[in-house]
């Protein structure tokens, strides 16, 4: 009876251990391939679309450049404008009348420096 | 197949051609270690992602299929660790009086309810005995299941020799056989 039990018990065994080999082969949903790049979008958009956001930054990048080059080139003129000090009108022609008044740009000759007496 | 990013809708393009190609192999590894349907695409999903994810982490020194295959294995054993936690917990909640729903393994309609109780017991005390092997004789032990591998590729697969997979296999067999006699003999006794 004992051996009975013990060979039904070891048949159960195996019948179950044969399970196993009888599983079926599952087909993939349809919709299973779309399922996973749709999570993979939704989860890194970053990296599906790094190379057109990396030709979008190159754009910005550029014209970042150059408004710093306008911005900057105007700030140096504006402050070389600033640099140069203000001259009055009284200076401006103090300096013109010393570089123009030598006798020997004169237009005229000055009569009242000519020796009547040598005459 | 060797997957570069050589822009955005080539590298798409080649990864969905990698996914189409293995769909069918990822599903059904991780369909011999869950044995539930819907959680083996679950987890093949999350394969996918992975692969997705660790595309850059992948050296070449190994087939790219292989190299799936071991995410599957990995992800499906993290599945069976988590269910055995929550099957604690599970177990302590019913303790307290609260039930959780009961998780039906894949089964096809056939025969009297009686035939399909039995085939369910069955499945069930199958899957606590392959629970109780250790990760590497059940891994060994699940893919020799599956035709789609030989013993070469699972030893790719688990990064050891054929010869190693050879003795877990053994070790698995004997072990479950001893695991689901010492069921039985409680349950008929």
């Amino acid at each position: 009876m004992m051996h009975n039990k013990d060979t039904h018990i070891r048949n159960e065994a195996d019948k179950t251990l044969l399970m196993l080999d009888d599983l079926p082969e599952l087909t993939p949903h349809h919709l299973f391939r779309v399922r996973v790049m749709e999570t993979i979008e939704r989860q890194h958009p970053v990296l599906l679309h790094a190379p057109v956001m990396a030709r979008q930054g190159v754009k910005m990048a550029l014209m970042a450049l150059l408004a710093a080059v306008n911005i900057g080139t105007g700030f140096l003129i504006a402050r070389s404008v600033q640099e140069k000090p203000m001259v009055s009108k009284h200076e401006v022609i103090e300096s013109l009348s010393s570089e123009y008044s030598s006798p020997a740009l004169s237009y005229f000759i000055d009569q009242t420096a000519i020796d009547y007496d040598s005459e | 197949m060797t997957l570069q990013n050589t822009g955005r809708s080539t590298s798409d393009e080649q990864f969905a051609a990698l996914v189409a190609e293995h769909q069918a192999m990822v599903i059904n590894t991780c369909y011999r270690f869950v044995l539930n349907r819907e959680d083996a695409e679950d987890i093949a999903q999350e394969v996918f992602i992975e692969a997705y994810r660790s595309m850059n982490k992948f050296r070449g020194d190994a087939k790219i299929s292989t190299w799936l295959y071991r995410i599957a294995v990995t992800k499906s054993l993290d599945h069976l660790r988590k269910k055995k936690r929550k099957k604690r917990f599970s177990s302590l909640k019913r303790l307290i009086g609260q039930q959780d729903p009961i998780e039906e393994i894949d089964l096809k309609a056939q025969g009297t309810p009686s035939e399909e109780l039995l085939e369910q017991e069955r499945y069930t005390a199958l899957q606590n005995a392959i629970e109780s092997l250790p990760d590497n004789q059940k891994t060994a032990f699940l893919l020799s299941k599956y035709d789609g591998y030989n013993n070469q590729e699972i030893a790719e697969i688990m990064q050891t020799s054929v010869s190693a997979v050879e003795s877990l296999i053994h070790r698995a067999k004997k072990n479950l056989q001893k695991k689901l006699e010492k069921q039985y003999r409680s349950r008929y006794s």
